[in-house]
């Protein structure tokens, strides 16, 4: 036979054999080293990761061969317990620099708006197109009906400056962030004065109560969590109120689910136990607020002792005096009561007006009081949906366990009657005292808006600033109520020109902006990504990431000033927005450019900016720009960095200045110089609102509940700053990448929907449809679908701002102070109803 | 920059930084071991993205992992009383003492590196890419480069090591090039919660140790006995109102 | 057989041959070429992912190693116990389990990552290593199989050597089916693997797949060629086969049952993957189709028709191979750890998958597709030159 079986075998095993042995030599990969050899670099850059988020976090960023290829928390601050900061959005956020949706040239749209079609232009051209148009724009309409965005300052001083300066020399109409993102805490202005005035989050390991309302800390304040574990460490107690079990909850001692928009009710029923207990702190009220002020009856405002006597002040206030029986005059030099007065905080009382007639007053107080009696914790449970237990333990431990701090969220400030709820949660800081001292306050985080330094020489020209108009209204145009001297352009707008902002997606009521965006002759987008505004726009001009340019930063969440610096050169053809305007005004305004732009790089912004507050008390004094390179610089505020402290310490009246607005802009909204709960300005009176009430939810009036159920509910997903990240390969592979609508089983089921359904979301504003998520830690009668996701992850629709409301509350028309007191947007007041795709 | 200019990423660290990332003192045999606290973890994953980052790891993979203790992703889970509940494991290679994969790989690819507080090493070069260790761990660390590599930038290579041939087994190192100059490994550093702490095992009186001892701790899969040098600290009682 | 039918059967052979020749060829230069395709792009063409990171690869390693067990149990101890009952099978018996472990080893090579590197196994083994012993038993068990054969095809036995193979065969063949068990059963991290009744298990499915194969091989042979077995061996076989199903089923009913009766959570869980699970199909077909139908048919009198026991042979090769399918995903469906979001897995696309699922590609099998035609390769030239040429007396 030819072959044998043991040959056959022989023969193949050797040749097995030789087979794998050559392929070991001729394809012996051996990338793999030995363990412990790591990359060099060139070099370590220090610089801020700063999106909107209040993180404001030192990172280095890692640089090999021209490029980003990892980014750390520079972990360096001087007090050990800030580090490390950052989170995992800023720490992949090279894959934004370097990713598909970056922009590297100058775009100017060739098809539709909206087709996403466009042509590749030098800056040459697209600045001489951009810059003819707003010029033929600007000298046919005027300047003003151009309508320029960036987001809040505190993200950037030195850039996001660089609008208010161009905007100054021009012209230019100037909108607002910080009010615009509704984000502004109305009850802030109404009741202290200030545009907010949070404690610094270190300063939540102080408390020993912490009472966290409609805010998910452990999502949206990533780097400042730890502070709530350090005071849970300390023998605090923690206790959250959401309508949703969130992150936040579950770390909880205690979780409170409420129906969503009802934590006034909730906050008055916890005031009503507190007053009811004797647990309220009268010597504050007393010291502090309007309290003991008399109101006169039949006006509803207050009495002065212009009104007691002729030639008599409008600036003095009259209280009564229990021990003699008579009104008293106090002034608004200083806080506390005259020296042996026992003013009354109750009551009613006749007092002689000059002329003769008398009239009855009570303290504003009694106004206070009267409403909070009504608000039994049995009636507080059936419209807030908390049970009366609760509440009453609640307010036990709040009042008791000291010092205790409110920390308040967008959850709850984004309400059409976002005011009345921050109200009631500061009239419990109030009654318990916990205002000005370490461990206690009411304190509204929302966005990066803080000025914490003196801009003014950089987002001024001299004396002349940019006109502000609250970009509410260019999506609603004027209201009747706006206020006359908001500076609406006479001819309306006509342009847009957004800079570091998904304008058009993260605006609400989308459908409204879309009509907007069609009257406008040009829309300019300044961005590093290709966002859906982008797509929409007529030019896009590629930004710098603050990677690749300077800048200066801050938070309200911890006094530190820190720089951006670049540690790479732009990428593709981007350039800063400094480097734009300067260009832009150049070929608009030669002369202006020349006074106000030529020669000013980021540097001498900054030292401009410096020198301006670098004096005795001022908030950068002593700060140079050689410390900021080395690394983050505190700011001259307390330690810890807490609200009212001069006020409570040192009776200096209210309210402290909320810069850039001049005192003067900002001291009228407290004609007393105290603490306000009673309001006597003419449309409070008449919305019934001169004290703290609750009110239903608003939702523009226009959908009925029975027909729209389901409040939406669209808060702000750790994944994402907004919609910056949401195209981001990590995190998406993380969580999956659709958008998912969180709804109760009973809400589910009732409408035949099943956890993982495609599902409709929609009202008369407009629709999206997503995926269901169904589960027992949704709030019932409620749909949560964070904000946020761009487009393309929905299977229909723009987004879930398709359905929120633009409506604007009059209250916050009673005077204008852009970013201060302003029209704040209610987002999650919505009505919604779902139904399976 | 030409090669011989290039500096290792610890050097070109800010003063600041550096002594932030210190290891402190050690013992005379260190034996390197973690502890999280559950407690403060808030489910972030940014230790999980710089682990991603500081390793190169490829798209689809992930050395290290938050899991949810609930019913999905970030999704609670109803107590047996009725209430909801939710908490987070961080969970990346447990670097046990008696490593069952160690014990299976065919080639000592995987082994105790005794030079290097006894962490379990992977020396891809040895690597025949059995996967017998990927069955072998209960806890499901380890991830393969089944083909090549993909990743969210193209055109050059991201973080601080080499990638790893396609065919081998990876998995955490415990940053062991940053162990070597005197570095807490990144997610140790990165974590904005301050839930981890490193050490030394070996050193009684250091912080991981104490910590360990007085806030009490347990293991992952303490019963399989792979004695892991990672602990996950007790979570504090609760004092609900 | 007269001289003509022997003629006659020989053409008919013959003219079938090349074109059995050529789709076995064909087959293996498939099997190359995927191996190739996979060698160079890497084990991502196949369906795996970090969750389930062993499949077809090993399941069919699991089942060779079994099927050749078999044959050569059944030859040495048929050799040890001086029975003459099963001596016409030995040739076969042993060529089934020379040629099925060679391709048990082979089958090794394509779930290498990195095959090229395999030679480091011989330069560096890792004594500890489950893995290494199973590669030794099976080097052994292929010589001692290639020394039985040799043994067979001398015309001139020395009486008594294979007697003394037998000693060294039967244990042998017991270890490979036991250590390769023990590639599993050992593993703390897979609760469904570690169990003592693991090796048991492998040696009782080994013994009825092995003896599957030699009823299923044996008869074609015997129609296909002028090679006939001993007449009633079939009966023989089928009964052998009662009994070797019966402890087999034993011991998977013992199995299930004291981990029902366990309630332990996570044991109770993987239980259900099989029993109502993703699995019930497979798990079912491996009850019924592998062991209910073949006992009944080999208990019953249709073992006396050898169409009967031929298809309860191979009925019950099904089955083991659906007994290996199970042991693998069931233990790779379920981690230990199991909260999620799981482990990722390991591509773009398929990132976190909390029901992670597994779908063999293309490229699998073609691989096996090769495997197999390399079986056939082997047993068809060893029954060509081996076994047919065997003189027996007819009768």
């Amino acid at each position: 036979m030819p072959v044998t079986r043991r040959q056959f075998l022989a023969g193949a095993g050797a040749t097995a054999g030789v087979a794998v042995a050559a392929s070991a030599t001729v394809l012996a990969d051996d990338v793999g080293q030995e363990p412990g050899r790591s990359l060099l670099v060139d070099k370590v850059v220090r610089t801020t990761c700063s999106p909107n988020c209040t993180g404001s976090c030192g990172q280095l960023a890692f640089v090999r061969d021209g490029r980003i290829v990892k980014i750390q928390q520079a972990a360096d601050y001087p007090d050990a317990v800030y580090s490390p900061r950052g989170c995992m959005k800023g720490l992949s956020y090279h894959l934004q620099v370097y990713g598909p949706d970056r922009i590297t040239t100058p775009l100017i749209r060739t098809g539709e708006r909206g087709s996403g079609e466009f042509r590749e232009a030098t800056w040459e051209e697209a600045l001489d197109h951009v810059a003819s148009e707003m010029k033929r724009i600007g000298e046919t309409h005027g300047y003003d009906s151009i309508h320029v965005f960036g987001q809040v300052p505190g993200s950037g001083y030195i850039q996001k400056g660089a609008n208010y300066r161009a905007s100054a020399v021009l012209g230019m109409s100037h909108g607002t962030s910080f009010d615009y993102n509704g984000d502004l805490p109305m009850a802030m202005p109404i009741t202290f004065g200030v545009q907010n005035a949070e404690h610094e989050s270190k300063d939540w390991a102080n408390a020993k109560f912490l009472l966290v309302v409609g805010a998910n800390p452990l999502e949206t304040r990533i780097p400042d969590a730890h502070f709530l574990f350090d005071a849970a460490a300390n023998g605090a107690r923690l206790v959250v109120v959401d309508p949703v079990f969130s992150a936040t909850a579950s770390k909880a001692d205690t979780w409170i689910r409420l129906r969503p928009g009802t934590d006034a009710a909730f906050a008055l029923g916890v005031a009503n136990v507190i007053l009811r207990e004797g647990l309220h702190d009268e010597a504050f009220l007393r010291t502090y607020t309007d309290a003991p002020l008399l109101v006169n009856e039949s006006t509803g405002k207050r009495l002065r002792e212009a009104d007691l006597r002729p030639g008599g002040s409008t600036e003095r206030f009259v209280v009564w005096d229990a021990r003699t029986e008579r009104p008293v005059t106090v002034g608004i030099d200083r806080l506390g009561m005259p020296a042996g007065v026992e003013a009354a905080l109750t009551g009613s009382y006749e007092v002689g007006l000059a002329g003769g007639a008398t009239v009855v007053a009570r303290p504003g107080w009694d106004h206070v009081r009267a409403e909070i009696e009504t608000w039994t914790p049995e009636r507080a449970s059936e419209t807030c949906g908390a049970s009366a237990e609760i509440i009453e333990r609640v307010a036990l431990a709040y009042a008791t366990e000291k010092p205790g701090a409110i920390l308040m969220g967008g959850g709850s400030n984004h309400w059409y009657h976002g005011d009345l709820t921050g109200r009631a949660y500061a009239l419990l800081a109030v009654l318990t005292g916990n205002v000005g001292r370490s461990g206690g306050g009411f304190s509204v985080y929302v966005g990066q808006y803080k000025v914490r330094v003196v801009a003014a020489p950089w987002n001024n020209v001299g004396e002349v600033k940019a006109p502000i108009v609250s970009s509410i209204y260019w999506l609603t145009g004027p209201t009747e109520t706006m206020h006359p001297s908001v500076p609406y352009p006479k001819n309306g707008f006509k342009a847009l020109f957004l800079t570091f902002s998904n304008f058009l997606l993260q605006s609400p009521n989308t459908n409204q902006a879309f009509e907007r965006l069609a009257e406008m002759e040009l829309v300019v987008d300044v961005d590093h990504q290709m966002t859906d505004t982008a797509r929409w726009s007529d030019v896009i001009l590629p930004a710098t990431t603050w990677y690749e340019k300077t800048d200066l930063t801050a938070t309200p969440l911890h006094p530190y000033l820190q720089l951006q610096q670049p540690a790479i050169e732009p990428v593709g053809e981007s350039r800063s927005e400094l480097w734009i305007w300067s260009e832009l005004v150049r070929r608009i305004d030669e002369e202006g450019w020349r006074e106000w732009f030529e020669g000013w790089t980021e540097e001498k912004a900054i030292e401009a900016i410096l020198a301006a507050g670098d004096v005795p008390g001022g908030p950068t004094e002593g700060i140079t720009l050689g410390q900021l390179r080395e690394g983050p610089v505190r700011l001259n505020v307390p330690d810890p960095d807490v609200a009212f402290k001069a006020q409570v310490e040192d009776l200096v009246p209210f309210p402290p200045v909320s810069l850039p607005a001049p005192i003067e802009s900002t001291e009228v909204f407290l004609p007393t110089r105290r603490i306000e709960l009673y309001k006597e300005e003419d449309r409070f009176l008449e919305l019934g609102e001169q004290v703290v009430t609750f009110k239903d939810p608003h939702d523009d009036g226009v959908h009925d509940p029975a027909e729209y159920p389901l409040t939406l509910l669209s808060p702000h997903s750790k994944w994402r700053i907004h919609s910056t990240y949401s195209n981001n390969a990590w995190l998406e592979e993380i969580h999956g990448g659709k958008p998912q609508v969180l709804l109760h089983p009973d809400d589910a089921a009732a409408r035949g929907i099943a956890d993982g359904d495609p599902i409709v979301v929609f009202n008369t504003r407009g629709s999206v449809t997503a995926w269901a998520h169904v589960h027992d830690s949704a709030g019932p009668g409620t749909a949560t679908l964070p904000e946020g996701w761009w487009s393309r992850y929905y299977l229909d629709g723009k987004g879930v701002n398709e359905l929120t409301s633009s409506a604007i509350n009059p209250i916050h028309e009673v005077w204008y102070v852009p970013n201060i007191w302003a029209p704040s947007t209610g987002w999650k007041d919505c009505r919604c109803e779902v139904r399976r795709a | 920059m030409p090669e011989d200019t290039k500096i290792s990423p610890v050097d070109a660290l800010p003063e600041a930084s550096r002594e932030y990332g210190a290891i402190g003192e050690v013992s005379d045999d260190p034996r390197w071991g973690m502890a999280v606290d559950t407690e403060r973890c808030i489910g972030c994953w940014s230790c999980a993205v710089i682990c991603k980052s500081e390793n190169d790891v490829p798209l689809g993979m992930w050395w290290n992992r938050i899991l949810t203790k609930g019913e999905a992703l970030d999704t609670p889970e109803t107590s047996e009383s009725g209430g909801l509940d939710m908490s987070w494991v961080p969970l990346a290679c447990q670097h046990c003492d008696d490593p069952p994969c160690m014990k299976v790989c065919p080639t000592s690819a995987t082994f105790v590196d005794a030079e290097h507080g006894y962490l379990v090493e992977v020396n891809q070069d040895d690597c025949i890419g059995r996967r017998y260790c990927m069955a072998a761990c209960p806890y499901g660390v380890r991830v393969f480069n089944w083909g090549e590599p993909e990743y969210a930038v193209d055109g050059f290579d991201l973080g601080m090591v080499e990638g790893r041939p396609i065919g081998s087994v990876e998995k955490c190192t415990m940053c062991i090039h940053r162990l070597e100059e005197g570095q807490v490994p990144s997610c140790v550093w990165s974590c904005p919660a301050q839930a981890r702490i490193f050490g030394d095992l070996n050193d009684s009186d250091g912080e991981l140790v104490r910590t360990i001892e007085d806030r009490g701790a347990t293991q992952l899969l303490e019963e399989k006995g792979t004695k892991p040098k990672v602990y996950y600290l007790e979570e504090r009682r609760r004092r609900s109102l | 057989m007269s001289a003509v039918a022997t003629t006659a059967r020989a053409a008919e052979r013959r003219s079938w041959g090349p074109a059995w020749y050529g789709l076995l060829v064909g087959g293996m230069i498939v099997g190359l070429g995927c191996f190739v395709y996979q060698w160079v792009n890497g084990l991502a063409v196949t369906g795996l992912s970090n969750t389930i990171s062993w499949g077809m690869y090993i399941i069919t390693f699991m089942f060779l190693v079994g099927i050749s067990a078999g044959g050569l149990i059944v030859a040495a101890g048929a050799e040890l116990v001086g029975s003459e009952r099963f001596s016409s099978l030995q040739r076969l018996a042993v060529l089934l389990s020379g040629a099925a472990i060679l391709a048990a080893a082979i089958s090794i090579m394509p779930d290498l990552g990195r095959p090229q590197m395999v030679w480091r196994m011989l330069r560096q083994p890792h004594w500890t290593s489950p893995l290494i012993w199973d590669v030794i038993i099976i080097g052994v068990y292929l010589t001692i199989a290639a020394v039985d054969l040799y043994i067979l095809t001398r015309p001139n036995p020395r009486p008594g050597a294979l007697r003394t193979m037998a000693f060294f065969a039967l244990p042998a063949a017991v270890l490979v089916h036991s250590i390769t068990a023990w590639i599993f059963g050992l593993l703390v991290a897979r609760p469904f693997w570690n169990t003592a009744l693991m090796a048991p298990m492998f040696v009782s499915s080994a013994l009825v797949s092995g003896l599957g194969l030699l009823i299923v091989t044996a008869h074609v042979v015997d129609r296909t060629t002028e090679w006939e077995p001993d007449r009633n061996v079939f009966d023989d076989l089928g009964r052998l086969m009662v009994w070797f199903i019966a402890v087999d089923g034993f011991l998977l009913f013992a199995e299930i049952l004291t981990t029902y009766a366990s309630r332990v959570p996570d044991h109770l869980k993987q239980l259900n993957v099989l029993l109502t699970g993703r699995l019930a199909p497979v798990f079912w077909a491996e009850v019924v189709i592998g062991v209910v139908v073949p006992f009944a048919i080999c208990a019953s009198r249709l073992r006396k028709r050898r169409g009967w026991v031929v298809a309860a042979g191979a009925l019950a090769m099904v089955g083991v191979f659906a007994k290996r399918i199970n042991i693998v995903m069931t233990s790779m469906f379920m981690p230990l750890v199991g909260l999620e979001p799981g482990i990722p897995g390991g591509r773009p696309g398929q990132e976190f998958a909390p029901d992670p699922i597994y779908i063999p590609t293309w490229v699998e099998a073609g691989i096996l597709l090769g495997l197999a035609c390399f079986i056939g390769l082997v047993v068809t030239l060893g029954v060509r030159y081996l076994v047919v040429p065997e003189r027996r007396p007819a009768g």
